[in-house]
């Protein structure tokens, strides 16, 4: 995660927040409908390596 | 001794596959951070393979195919879209633990993770040549993946050094101007050695579940993933180098169990930080000498 958020330091809380908002509701999603909560660490990859993707690099 | 040394050769096995994978990778200038999730792709997909269709091959054939589909989303990502190597790479390692874990729990259907229990693939012996005496047991009694990953590991050092595909993949990680000139595209050879990558590092993920334990746990490459990179690095980007690099971990950590076995008063958590410390102490003293491929890491330009 803060390999992510250091490309922009100011994106760091949002995205930390983000990412904090997934984890308090795997646990709660997994005990309400019994979806694993493995899939937030799903999610997570995906949502990184699309946001890696976008980021256009100036070399 | 000769036991030591034949549990070493196995153990090393996981490791040469997915350090031979990560050397394709890296020698066509994209760091091979994401074996880790390639290993542990390729041990889920051999196991659930292997266990649905009742059929070892059918589990070798997938593990191929699992770790190539992070192969091919680490190249999407790198090497299309010019993220960086690093980050990529780990971010992958992150999906691919997430998803074997998901996967493996919906397997069941009832947020339980399901158990597989299959039997280690067994040992081929070759007839009348595994009853010479160290000889014998050392490479005529070895289980199937580890005479692939031998027979791998000669062939990569021949596609490198003797061919013309090896040489336009050498020549992409240096330098991919040159290739571009030269008429091939250097996006296309970078896209297919990482997906080659995936695949042969899934291959040393079946070796993991399928050749030696028998079923799959949550995050079971432990960091094993890691260790290959390091071996390769260590062995300077050279197939040969990188299995005996492979072996000497292989060997510490079959001196680990011996070790327990005899009961001396070392607490066996000191003991599995050896592999490790030895990969530190040497990529230290190897420092800066170790020359990397001109361009790794450096994005493509659009071609």
């Amino acid at each position: 995660m803060a390999l992510l958020g250091a490309l922009e330091p100011l994106a760091v809380a949002p995205a930390a927040l983000f990412v904090g908002m997934l984890e308090a509701g795997a646990h709660s999603m997994q005990r309400q409908i019994g979806v694993p909560s493995a899939l937030i660490v799903v999610i997570e990859g995906i949502t990184m390596l699309f946001v890696l993707a976008a980021t256009v690099r100036r070399s | 001794m000769i036991d030591l040394l034949a549990a070493a050769i196995r153990i090393a096995t996981r490791l040469l596959l997915a350090a031979l994978g990560g050397i394709l990778s890296e020698r066509a200038g994209v760091f091979a951070v994401g074996l880790e999730g390639m290993m542990l792709m390729g041990a889920f997909a051999s196991i659930v393979g292997a266990w649905a269709a009742d059929n070892a091959l059918a589990g070798v054939l997938l593990a191929l195919v699992g770790g190539a589909a992070i192969g091919v989303v680490i190249a999407i990502v790198t090497v299309r879209f010019r993220a960086d190597n690093m980050v990529t790479g780990l971010t992958a390692n992150i999906l691919a633990a997430g998803l074997t874990s998901y996967l493996l729990r919906a397997l069941a259907g009832e947020g339980r993770p399901i158990a597989i229990h299959l039997t280690p693939l067994p040992p081929w012996l070759f007839p009348k040549l595994d009853q010479i005496p160290v000889v014998g047991p050392l490479l005529f009694s070895l289980p199937p993946l580890t005479y692939l990953a031998i027979v791998g590991c000669i062939g990569l050092e021949a596609l490198l050094l003797r061919t013309r595909a090896g040489l336009t993949l050498r020549a992409t990680g240096e330098n991919p101007e040159a290739v571009f000139a030269s008429g091939a595209v250097p996006m296309r050879v970078r896209v297919l050695a990482v997906v080659a990558c995936g695949a042969i590092a899934g291959l040393g993920g079946a070796v993991l579940s399928l050749q030696q334990v028998g079923t799959f746990t949550d995050g079971m490459t432990g960091g094993r993933g890691y260790l290959a990179l390091a071996s390769l690095i260590v062995a300077r980007w050279n197939p040969i180098g990188a299995a005996l690099a492979c072996l000497a971990f292989g060997a510490a950590e079959a001196f680990e169990f011996r070790l327990q076995g005899f009961g001396v008063p070392v607490s066996s958590y000191i003991v599995q930080m050896a592999p490790y410390v030895i990969a530190l102490a040497v990529l230290a003293g190897l420092g800066r000498s170790s020359r990397m491929p001109a361009s790794i890491g450096q994005p493509l330009q659009w071609d």
